[in-house]
């Protein structure tokens, strides 16, 4: 074994690929490393005896001036993170990480050096960390944006249903190929959620969708159309049959345990619209009927089904 | 559970109130925001009731810690239900992520830690000074962790789970208008936890 002896020592403090420096409780470097110097570009000769914050006016600020405090007086350690400080000294970035970063992020530790009254302070670069962390925002907004689905339910979303309808209207009256549309609202859902958390307005949620996919075929598709509103999309359905499938739904949620509540505890309102393969229309009042008819079954005391008027 | 007599009991609060309200304040001012920190309890629980204060088998906790050695020695650390550490991030940092469904919580993670430290710090070293600054402090860590893996806190003292208390303060941290409860744990060796009573009372004059 080697007898490292304070020569070792000095080596290893100028050589160690992080910033290291040693202050006093009165901010003054007493020693500087080699890491600092090449990324700073002062050498340690014109930076030892001055105050960091003579160098760098930003370093004296409350959070990095009490953390040396409580390091020096108390013996403590400290962290300064990157997300709440940005960085203690500012280093130019000299290489294009194509992002929009100037100023080298850092994360600071501060450290006692017992028995005698300095800090060790340590600056790490922590650039490729952030430039990983936007680039993963960017791609996870990208996916979100390109999304068809909603996250809680596995329903649907709004923009999906709107392009379908958009393809499906080329075919409804030509190929006679009828669409039949519920407009479900679960009936009390903001009392439930007030009542009961938002854990289990998620879970009421999740299992509401569950209940109804449960009596879909493979062609029809349920979408999460708002908070907690629901559309069902009928394909190559009569009125009746839309209008029943509507009544099964409304029951067997009514028939539902949804715990802790008991069957009975959830019910939902349902508006059932039809778009007839004889009469050409507009995808957004196909919709705005069954909302209208939606709007009927709530003014006329909820946990029902109101169908469009009479039919061909 | 050690019951504290009433003088020791103010005493050590009003001792953790202070360390805290400076904690309180440097949190103020990272964050730019009214941070209050009031402590309404402080306890010396024994090692049956460290878990059993700590929740339920499958609560999901933040946990930020820093070991101790010197004067005193075991663990220092600061607990949060996660959802309560969501929370908290949020109030004091405001919400980062966009997006719900992706969970880039590094950046909580980070503020957590320091938050944490901060926090930690500021108490510890209240009582640091009663042991003539004779604390030393590992670097802070962030985990979350079920309530019965703190059990290995107290497995880093010693073999015997009757030597290991934890003096158990009760943190209430309030943020742009909300509040959180936090817990303030720092599980310790008997022979350590006897150490800052004997500190005590002599501060007290007995």
């Amino acid at each position: 074994m080697v007898e490292l002896g304070d020569d070792a020592f000095k080596w290893a403090f100028h050589q160690a690929p992080v910033g290291m420096m040693l202050l006093d409780s009165n901010c003054v470097i007493h020693s500087w490393n080699h890491w600092l110097e090449e990324k700073t570009g002062k050498q340690a000769e014109e930076v030892i005896g001055h105050a960091l914050s003579d160098l760098y006016p930003e370093s004296a600020n409350p959070r990095f001036v009490w953390a040396l405090e409580q390091v020096i007086q108390n013996n403590a350690q400290q962290v300064l993170s990157h997300a709440l400080n940005r960085y203690l000294i500012p280093i130019k970035l000299t290489y294009d990480h194509g992002g929009e970063l100037d100023n080298m992020p850092q994360q600071i530790y501060l450290a006692p050096i017992m028995g005698h009254k300095l800090a060790l302070v340590s600056i790490l670069d922590i650039t490729e960390n952030v430039v990983r962390a936007a680039a993963l925002m960017e791609i996870a907004q990208k996916l979100e944006q390109e999304s068809i689905r909603d996250p809680l339910t596995n329903a649907y979303n709004r923009r999906f249903m709107w392009e379908w309808l958009s393809q499906r209207k080329k075919v409804i009256v030509p190929r006679q190929r009828p669409v039949g549309c519920l407009l479900l609202d679960i009936d009390f859902f903001k009392k439930l959620n007030d009542n009961y958390g938002h854990v289990m307005g998620d879970n009421v949620l999740k299992r509401f969708a569950e209940v109804i996919d449960r009596s879909l075929r493979a062609d029809d598709i349920l979408v999460r159309y708002g908070g907690e509103e629901f559309v069902v999309l009928l394909s190559d359905v009569t009125f009746e049959m839309a209008v029943s499938a509507a009544e099964r739904i409304r029951a067997a949620i009514e028939n539902e345990a949804f715990s802790p509540l008991k069957a009975g505890g959830v019910t939902c309102s349902i508006g059932v619209s039809y778009w007839d393969p004889v009469v050409p229309r507009e995808a957004e009042e196909f919709i705005n009927e069954a909302d209208e008819k939606l709007y009927m079954s709530k003014e006329n005391g909820r946990n029902q089904v109101t169908p469009k008027g009479s039919e061909i | 559970m050690m019951t504290l007599s009433e003088a020791r009991d103010d005493a050590l609060r009003e001792i953790f109130n202070v360390g805290i309200s400076q904690g309180a304040k440097q949190l103020s001012l990272l964050l730019h925001d009214e941070v209050e920190i009031v402590i309404p309890r402080v306890e010396i629980l024994d090692a049956d009731n460290i878990e059993n204060s700590m929740g339920k088998k499958d609560d999901v906790l933040a946990v930020v810690s820093q070991s101790l050695q010197g004067s005193i020695s075991g663990s220092a650390l600061l607990v949060f239900q996660s959802d309560n550490s969501k929370r908290l991030a949020s109030a004091l940092i405001g919400s980062v992520s966009t997006i719900d469904s992706v969970n880039l919580g590094e950046f909580e993670h980070e503020a957590m830690t320091e938050i944490g430290n901060i926090i930690i710090s500021s108490c510890v070293c209240a009582i640091s000074k009663m042991l003539s600054n004779n604390i030393q402090f590992s670097v802070p860590n962030y985990t979350e962790q079920t309530p019965d893996s703190l059990g290995k806190y107290m497995d880093d003292i010693g073999p015997e789970k009757r030597d290991v208390a934890c003096v158990s303060v009760q943190t209430e941290i309030t943020a742009h208008k909300r509040g959180i409860q936090g817990q303030l744990m720092i599980i310790l060796s008997l022979k350590s936890v006897d150490t800052l009573i004997s500190e005590l009372d002599k501060l007290l004059g007995r």
